[in-house]
């Protein structure tokens, strides 16, 4: 009897204990923060040789096979804006320099100020900026942000300064030096785009990372290292359709992180841009939540993250991936 | 931009101010060269006003390095903004300069 009694009150015990765990669980989930998410495309890289953006897709005329029968694709260039509570961040930029654009035979171009008033939000609500690197077309309008503090890998701004100092002039080419530059170690890395960074630097506005730190509850950046360029970065958000990361060119395809190919290469090691691709499977449990920079498929029903979407400025395209509890719809 | 670099540097690494002027001095002798090489060339008429713009783009990017060597002496952080900006001019005139000179081509600023 005594027995019985004492197993009867271990057990209550036990259930008390459990139930306290779970209204304290759900306490702490519902204060988990969640956040809202839009993508922007700054332009468009047009015509863009399949091959040159992924190897293993490289065009084969006569081809029937799928992963080599399409010739050229059209490259968007993402811009994530991330709403959380009363923080407006952006991961990367995107770019403005018209001449950039020009040479690179972008369009469906427009000002990141004009993309993010289509949302509702006006350029000075952003608080941080996030670049996952800091490549012409990733970091080109921190100068429009002017509340925005600037996250920049250490790794990525000491790998820019060895590569523009090196004393062979190929391995210091930039795009618009005699020649140009093909995947080189400073290539991509332009004046006017360096003076956007240097002028957040400047005025107080940027915070130089080493590797892993929380920015906000629950949002966070990874380091890639040399996943992209030498200083990539990811950022992972809590979402109401789970987390996401963003992973700028470390992520530069969709199709690319489902299928483990690699692509757009440029001071890349391919394997660590593999070892980014796994951090996205660890981190969202799968390939879908991971948020790419230039996937050809972007804005349609073929990369479902981004299928919400419509068409805005100049056409450049826009897409709700998700929203925060209470966050009403900014889809015009 | 290695005006540019050189600022980044000392702003987030190593706040050296010798090693800064280190890497300016030779940059503001470049760019007070250059100016005076161009000055001295004879242009065609066709290109008078680009050969102008050329010398006046050197000319703000010589000021822009005096400007921060000047910041190495006296501590002035305003100094850093001041020559930020005449470098970022001295770019975008370059990149004008360019469409003429460098067309449809990648042009050095």
């Amino acid at each position: 009897m005594r027995k019985r009694a004492s197993r009867i009150r271990s057990f209550a015990l036990t259930a008390g204990i459990a139930a306290l765990a779970g209204l304290f669980g759900s306490a702490a989930q519902a204060q988990q923060p969640v956040c809202s998410v839009w993508l922007i495309e700054s332009s468009r890289f047009m015509n863009v040789p399949f091959g040159a953006f992924m190897p293993d897709r490289a065009f084969v005329p006569g081809s029937t096979k799928p992963e080599s029968n399409i010739p050229t694709v059209d490259l968007p260039v993402n811009v994530g804006v991330i709403k959380c509570g009363s923080e407006l961040i952006l991961y990367d930029t995107g770019w403005k320099q018209q001449d950039y654009l020009k040479m690179t035979g972008s369009e469906h171009w427009a000002p990141i100020a004009d993309q993010l008033k289509v949302l509702g939000f006006n350029a000075a609500d952003v608080t941080k900026v996030v670049i996952g690197h800091a490549h012409w077309d990733h970091a080109g309008q921190l100068s429009d942000l002017p509340n925005a503090v600037l996250y920049v890998q250490r790794e990525e701004l000491k790998a820019i300064e060895w590569a523009l100092n090196y004393p062979e002039p190929h391995i210091r080419a930039i795009n618009s030096d005699p020649g140009g530059c093909n995947r080189t170690p400073a290539c991509g890395y332009m004046p006017l785009t360096m003076e956007e960074v240097y002028g957040k630097v400047l005025k107080g506005k940027a915070v130089v990372v080493d590797g892993e730190t929380e920015i906000l509850p629950g949002v966070r950046i990874h380091p890639a290292f040399r996943a992209h360029t030498a200083g990539s970065q990811l950022l992972e958000v809590p979402t109401g359709v789970g987390k996401l990361v963003f992973g700028s060119d470390a992520f530069s395809s969709y199709e690319g992180i489902r299928d483990w190919m690699t692509a757009n290469v440029q001071q890349t090691d391919t394997v660590q841009q593999f070892l980014a691709y796994e951090k996205c499977y660890k981190i969202t449990g799968g390939y879908n939540n991971c948020v790419a920079a230039h996937e050809p498929l972007s804005y349609t029903d073929k990369y479902p993250l981004t299928k919400n979407s419509w068409v805005a400025l100049n056409g450049g395209r826009m897409a709700e991936v998700t929203l925060a509890p209470g966050e009403k719809s900014r889809k015009p | 931009m290695a005006l540019s670099f050189a600022g980044i540097t000392y702003q987030v690494d190593d706040r050296d101010a010798r090693a800064l002027a280190r890497k300016i001095e030779p940059l503001g002798k470049f760019f007070h060269d250059a100016e005076v090489q161009v000055r001295a060339m004879s242009a065609p008429p066709s290109l008078s006003k680009t050969q102008v713009q050329y010398i006046d783009a050197m000319a703000l990017y010589a000021n822009a390095a005096t400007e921060m060597l000047k910041f190495t002496e006296d501590g002035d952080s305003q100094r850093l903004q001041v020559a930020h900006g005449m470098d970022m001019k001295a770019s975008e005139d370059m990149l004008r300069v360019g469409e003429l000179l460098w067309p449809g081509q990648y042009k050095p600023h």
